[in-house]
């Protein structure tokens, strides 16, 4: 039986374990640029870079950064991270998809509601954003990070949302 | 004391027998090497993240003392969560093996139920009543006992659990009756997390063999599951000192102990609306010749089904306030042949049945205030539409025959305020409406205060009551019984203090402090002037001790959580007597070391359990338990297989027997193992 099970554990690939909180996260944003759909009108220019944009106080600490480092999204464009504060609004209108840190949830509300029709992925990792209109959050359900998606918020926003990321997600409400 | 010595001898042992292999760990495609530089760890986890498919993101688990201990430094009390993988890394077979590993808690076994007993409280003859037992916050408690089942008679299928919550402490303020001592709440795995199907295989000691099909999909918005398994067991052949004699076969039980096991469970779920109905079935032999039956008799028998169908519906309204509504039936029996033996010779043919049913309805509303405040407001109303117990004497033609039913109506309030960043008050209270007892109101008061980010200190007071059964009102035993109407519930107050540190990313420490005074005690007496026996709230006790556990996690996969506990347990009288079955020192060891490149995992779950006393005063020597188990995932994590043994160094040991025992105490298995393979597709 422990030669069988010797045998087994070489011929998997996958180590189960776990993960930083914020790897993971990380992990899930790049997803997000792999499943979702953006119209041609989020972009300036073909060849523009995509933009996942922090706002408020990073707590990646670099992760995001060298999660994405050198890789692409669905539709081919490298992927860029960029810090935004929540007082330079316009600086928002570049970024495909907005993650808001903890440290924004009282001015979720406001980020929400400018940004409800424009083609961007808001996402943060506060309880009930994606109830209060924001299109996903992730969030912490036993040991595990999970996703809640606000389907009805990304086709206000014009973003089709893959059936393989509906499924791994909890659709909210 | 020698026996100390080998504990600790084989506890070294064990260390570094599994700490040897690791310096194959510097070599594993993860790149993760023991004190490597943090920041470049950190990047290479970033990066792996993002090598993982979506399903693989939801399934890693956060690594994270650190967030335990906020999840879990949040609730007024000292937590425990035990995690889907910790039950695949322990070999744990049952809700009652996982339970026994949770500090201050030990299992009795009588070869016929598993019973809990907390906190040096573990009164023989009791059927769990002073614990409440969820299953997704739905109350497992039957209606005519309170009885929980924790064994293989527990209604659902270890394997879909995806945690058990345990919160020790009177838990009355929010749940009513019979949270006494502790609040068990298991989390069912949901559709979503199912995708396919998964079948497993387990078969084991004893003639022992268990199987299971499950299927998670979603079709056209509807997430379902459904889960069908059964386990059938032969038996051993048991020896019982009492039976010793000629005329009951020397003693021996033959091809006793069995037993045959069904459980069924299916979910739908559709936004916020789930619809669950589940189903277990046991039915399992009796072999200690219990309540005066037949030695070596295969007819002694327990038939154990519970089943229920649940309707939740959760929603936010008007993005302030969260509504949360239940409605469920609840259908239990037992059915248990007797076969005493008659005077002239030969066996009756005796039965004894009890049937539950009742209806909840359950409403909760949630609301935050002002970022300060977190107010629920609930109402529970249960309708015992039947509590029936019968009992029917064959050489007579008697039954015997109750049957009440009634409406238990309660109404709860509770408030987390953040009285500053570091400072939390908890506050909540219930009162419980009961059709044929006095009611009971219970507050509780939890004070959650973080001096420093990774310390935590709770004060916690609260009390808790467990309301007359309608066993214990009016007990069908056969004519043995007088009922009482004039019972009133017993009632316990609990003082606790908890200390939880965080030292450093990888260590977690905690103490706490606890004191139990339990009044009413309902205990059976015997009624000289009737010449029955009869319950009544006689007795009263008290129990005072100290717990430390410690925790670690490192090179992510290692895991260490080892917990002692000290209670000092009376009968509160002038005498100050020791209470049966109250083990005065408790250890737990749970470790978990990654062996073999990260993909084999060895779990080493092991309890010692101190002097313990029978009903007849007599000690119960004091003994270590050690479980092992071997469990690698295999096939891009599609294969699970894992190899278990029980009892692994073959400790001969015995718990204390119950009122209906001939035996003073019951030998528990010796080493033991299972066998368990799971696919998924």
């Amino acid at each position: 039986m422990l030669i069988l099970l010797g045998l087994l554990t070489v011929a998997g690939h996958s180590a189960r374990g776990q993960m930083d909180e914020y790897s993971i996260k990380a992990g899930y944003l790049y997803n997000f640029s792999k499943y979702v759909t953006w119209p041609k009108e989020a972009f300036r220019a073909a060849d523009a870079p995509f933009l996942i944009c922090i706002v408020g106080r990073d707590p990646f600490e670099g992760r995001l950064d060298q999660a994405i480092a050198g890789k692409n999204s669905g539709d081919g464009r490298p992927l860029q991270v960029r810090r935004v504060s929540n007082l330079d609004r316009t600086a928002f209108h570049d970024c495909q998809e907005v993650f808001l840190s903890k440290s924004e949830r009282d001015h979720a509300a406001e980020i929400v509601e400018l940004l409800k029709e424009t083609p961007t992925f808001t996402v943060a990792d506060f309880e009930s954003f994606a109830e209060k209109g924001g299109i996903a959050d992730l969030r912490i359900d036993g040991a595990r990070v999970k996703v809640d998606l606000n389907i009805s918020a990304a086709n206000r926003a014009d973003l089709k949302i893959n059936a393989r990321l509906q499924q791994v997600a909890n659709l909210v409400p | 004391m020698k026996s100390g010595y080998t504990l600790a001898g084989l506890i070294a042992c064990l260390v570094i027998t599994f700490a040897l292999p690791s310096a194959a760990q510097t070599v594993g495609p993860d790149g993760d090497s023991a004190g490597g530089d943090s920041k470049s760890k950190s990047a290479q986890e970033a990066k792996k993240a993002t090598d993982l498919s979506l399903e693989e993101l939801a399934d890693v688990e956060v690594y994270s003392a650190s967030k335990h201990l906020q999840r879990t430094s949040e609730a007024p009390s000292s937590v425990t969560v035990i995690t889907r993988d910790e039950i695949q890394e322990y070999g744990y077979r049952t809700l009652a093996e996982i339970l026994n590993s949770v500090r201050g808690f030990y299992i009795t076994y009588d070869r016929n139920y598993y019973y809990l007993g907390v906190r040096g409280f573990g009164r023989l003859g009791d059927w769990n009543s002073r614990i409440l037992v969820m299953i997704d916050g739905h109350r497992i408690n039957n209606n005519v006992y309170d009885q929980a089942l924790l064994g293989y008679e527990f209604p659902l299928d270890v394997d879909l659990i995806e945690r058990v919550e345990v919160v020790p402490g009177p838990g009355s303020a929010l749940y009513g009756s019979n949270a006494f001592f502790a609040v068990i709440n298991v989390i069912t795995r949901k559709p979503a997390q199912m995708k396919g199907i998964e079948l497993s295989v387990e078969p084991g000691s004893y003639g022992t063999y268990g199987g299971r099909a499950t299927y998670g999909g979603n079709f056209k918005g509807v997430e379902m599951l459904f889960s069908g398994g059964a386990t059938n067991s032969a038996g051993q052949n048991l020896f019982f000192r009492e039976f010793d004699t000629p005329a009951n076969n020397n003693g021996v039980a033959v091809n006793a102990d069995g037993f045959d096991d069904v459980h069924a469970l299916a979910v739908f779920g559709y936004r916020g609306l789930t619809v669950e109905v589940l189903f277990g079935s046991r039915d399992k032999h009796i072999p200690t010749a219990a309540f005066g039956n037949e030695f070596n008799d295969p007819r002694f028998q327990a038939i154990d089904d519970q089943a229920y169908l649940n309707l939740t519906y959760q929603h936010v309204i008007a993005g302030k306030w969260q509504l949360f509504a239940r409605t469920s039936w609840d259908d239990t029996s037992l059915t248990a042949p007797q076969a005493p033996p008659l005077p002239g010779g030969g066996v009756a043919n005796d039965d004894f049945f009890v049937h539950g049913d009742w209806w909840t309805g359950e409403l909760r509303l949630s609301r935050n205030l002002a970022e300060k405040h977190t107010l629920t407001f609930g109402t529970e109303d249960r309708d015992n539409v039947r509590q029936k117990q019968q009992f029917y004497i064959a050489p007579t033609n008697t039954t015997f025959l109750s049957a009440p039913s009634g409406w238990i109506d309660a109404i709860y309030a509770q408030d987390e305020f953040a009285i500053t960043s570091k400072l939390t008050l908890n506050a909540g209270v219930r009162y419980d409406h009961y059709y044929d007892v006095k009611g009971s109101t219970n507050p509780r008061l939890g004070l959650i205060y973080h001096p420093w980010t990774r310390t935590s200190v709770k004060m916690l007071y609260g009390t808790a009551f467990r309301a007359p059964s309608p066993f214990e009102l009016s007990p069908v035993a056969g004519g043995t019984f007088e009922a009482n109407p004039n019972l009133v519930p017993e009632t316990v107050r609990t003082m606790e203090g908890v200390v939880e540190q965080q030292l450093g990313r990888r260590f977690q420490l905690s103490g706490d402090v606890f004191q139990n005074r339990i009044k009413n005690l309902i205990t059976s007496e015997f009624d000289s002037s009737a010449g029955l026996l009869v319950y009544r709230n006689a007795q009263m006790a008290n129990a005072t001790g100290v717990e430390a556990e410690f925790q670690a996690q490192w090179a992510r996969d290692w895991r260490v959580v080892t917990s002692f506990t000290y209670t000092d347990a009376d009968d509160g009288s002038p005498a100050d007597l020791k209470l049966p079955n109250s083990p005065r020192h408790m250890a737990k060891l749970n470790l978990i070391a990654p062996l073999a490149w990260h993909r084999l995992f060895a779990g080493l779950d092991a309890q010692y359990t101190g002097i313990r006393y029978t009903l007849t005063n007599q000690p119960l020597g004091s003994f270590p338990i050690f479980n092992l188990t071997l469990l690698t995932h295999a096939l891009g994590n599609r294969a699970d297989f894992s190899a278990s043994l029980y009892n692994a160094l073959n400790r001969q040991y015995s718990d204390p027997g119950r009122p209906e025992d001939a035996e003073g105490s019951i030998q528990q298995d010796g080493r033991n193992f299972r066998v368990k393979m799971t696919v998924r597709f």
